[in-house]
């Protein structure tokens, strides 16, 4: 990317009022609101009303880093990994906030980084790890993990 | 504020991560609570779950299939279903939801197949198919499967097994070991096996006899493995004839096993055909 050219800016507004300036070509990955740089609105103030300014500084770092084609690909697979190593409630607001901007790879990394977690764990521990009351009778339940085991009994009776 | 919660995030992304986990674990989970439940019985979930070509597969199914959601069809679908005109199965391992197949005998190509003194085709009991074939008596055994690697899944590693049945007449077929293998581009597997039902302890030391002696007459390629022929829950036999890793390049698999060394005559194998199935 030459660095003489103007490149041209834009303002996101998170919810809390912090203003972020950033390049269109990192704003641009934003799905959600590219429609606005299309109709030359460029400049203007973009409010993303439901997006917390820590939450929407990550998001901001992590396009950044993303549109940097500078960038070879172990480094950024780094970055990637280091990126969601944050607290649950973390991790579920950037979620959120990549699913409203409809940042593709973003929110594939970070659902990827919460299904790792489920992988493997009976739901019982789901609820301990994510902190979930339980909401179901013990028939309920029953009912519900007969259907499972029925389904996988037969493992190796074919394939 | 408090921390935001996984149960505060929208269904839809709820769905997006437990797609990203398995088919087993994502009805596991169901029961975690009310919105997981919801969100693993979404439509986004089971597509993902679903191969990507799974329109294609079905208008080759023999019989069509009617579903009332994804994830029903998906369960639908892990059950073998027969295709291409009844001579292949198809199935998605409801574990691992990656792509099965099954080559019926007559997808094969077996030496003397088509001379009756030497094979028999009849529909076999318990077969997933209308047809099979029974060894006659031949003293030349040679069977061999190909498939395109395009039908499977990607990065996978697949076993190939060859399904048969020993009749009660079954005679010369584990007198000398039978030669198993697998090829495809520049790999080659090679291995052995003695087509038996249950191996005595007499039968055990001659095969570590005769194990030897391949090991030591046999160079390059990968060496000589012995196979257990392993008895089904569906009451078939079935032989391993190799693994191969399936990259997603084209490319085409070859499958065989044989027994050409002895010149005795052999009879009484049932061939159903050939099994392929993600090893885990």
């Amino acid at each position: 990317m030459s660095s003489t050219e103007a490149k041209k800016m834009v303002v996101l507004k998170s919810f809390d009022g912090v203003t972020f300036e950033v390049e269109e070509s990192v704003a641009v990955q934003f799905e959600s609101i590219r429609h606005m740089f299309e109709d030359n609105l460029a400049g203007s103030v973009i409010p993303l009303s439901n997006i917390k300014s820590e939450i929407l500084s990550k998001v901001i770092d992590y396009c950044k880093r993303h549109a940097d084609d500078t960038t070879d690909e172990e480094d950024l697979k780094a970055f990637d990994a280091d990126f969601v190593k944050v607290e649950h409630g973390t991790l579920f607001d950037i979620i959120r906030a990549a699913n409203y901007l409809n940042i593709k790879s973003l929110l594939d990394l970070t659902c990827q980084t919460v299904a790792d977690m489920i992988k493997g764990k009976t739901p019982a521990e789901i609820r301990e790890l994510f902190n979930i009351s339980d909401e179901f009778t013990p028939e309920e339940e029953e009912e519900a993990s007969i259907i499972t085991r029925f389904i996988y009994m037969d493992r190796y009776a074919d394939c | 504020m408090a921390a935001t919660s996984i149960q505060d995030l929208p269904e839809d992304c709820l769905a997006h991560v437990i797609a990203f986990t398995t088919p087993h674990n994502a009805c596991e989970s169901s029961i975690v609570s009310t919105m997981f439940r919801n969100s693993v019985e979404s439509e986004l979930v089971w597509d993902k779950f679903l191969p990507y070509d799974y329109v294609d597969i079905m208008s080759k199914l023999v019989s069509p299939i009617e579903f009332s959601s994804k994830k029903d069809l998906f369960f639908k679908l892990s059950t073998p279903l027969l295709i291409d005109g009844g001579n292949k199965t198809f199935a998605i391992d409801k574990y691992t939801n990656k792509k099965c197949y099954m080559l019926s005998a007559r997808e094969l190509s077996i030496s003397w197949a088509s001379n009756p003194l030497c094979w028999s085709w009849k529909p076999l009991l318990h077969s997933r198919f209308y047809e099979g074939v029974e060894l006659i008596m031949v003293s030349w055994l040679e069977i061999h499967g190909k498939i395109n690697t395009q039908m499977l899944s990607k990065s996978t590693t697949y076993g190939a097994y060859l399904i048969v049945k020993l009749a009660n007449r079954a005679f010369g077929l584990d007198t000398l070991p039978s030669e198993v293998s697998i090829e495809i581009g520049d790999y080659k597997s090679i291995g052995t096996t003695y087509l038996r039902d249950h191996a005595s302890k007499k039968q055990e030391l001659e095969c570590d006899y005769m194990q030897h002696k391949i090991d030591g007459s046999r160079s390059g390629v990968c060496e000589a493995k012995e196979r257990i022929v392993h008895r089904r829950e569906d009451g078939w036999l079935e032989v391993e004839l190799g693994e191969f890793y399936c990259d997603g390049k084209e490319q085409e698999v070859k499958m065989s096993f044989k027994e050409v060394e002895g010149e005795h005559l052999k009879g009484g194998l049932l061939v159903e055909g050939i099994e392929l199935r993600p090893k885990d």
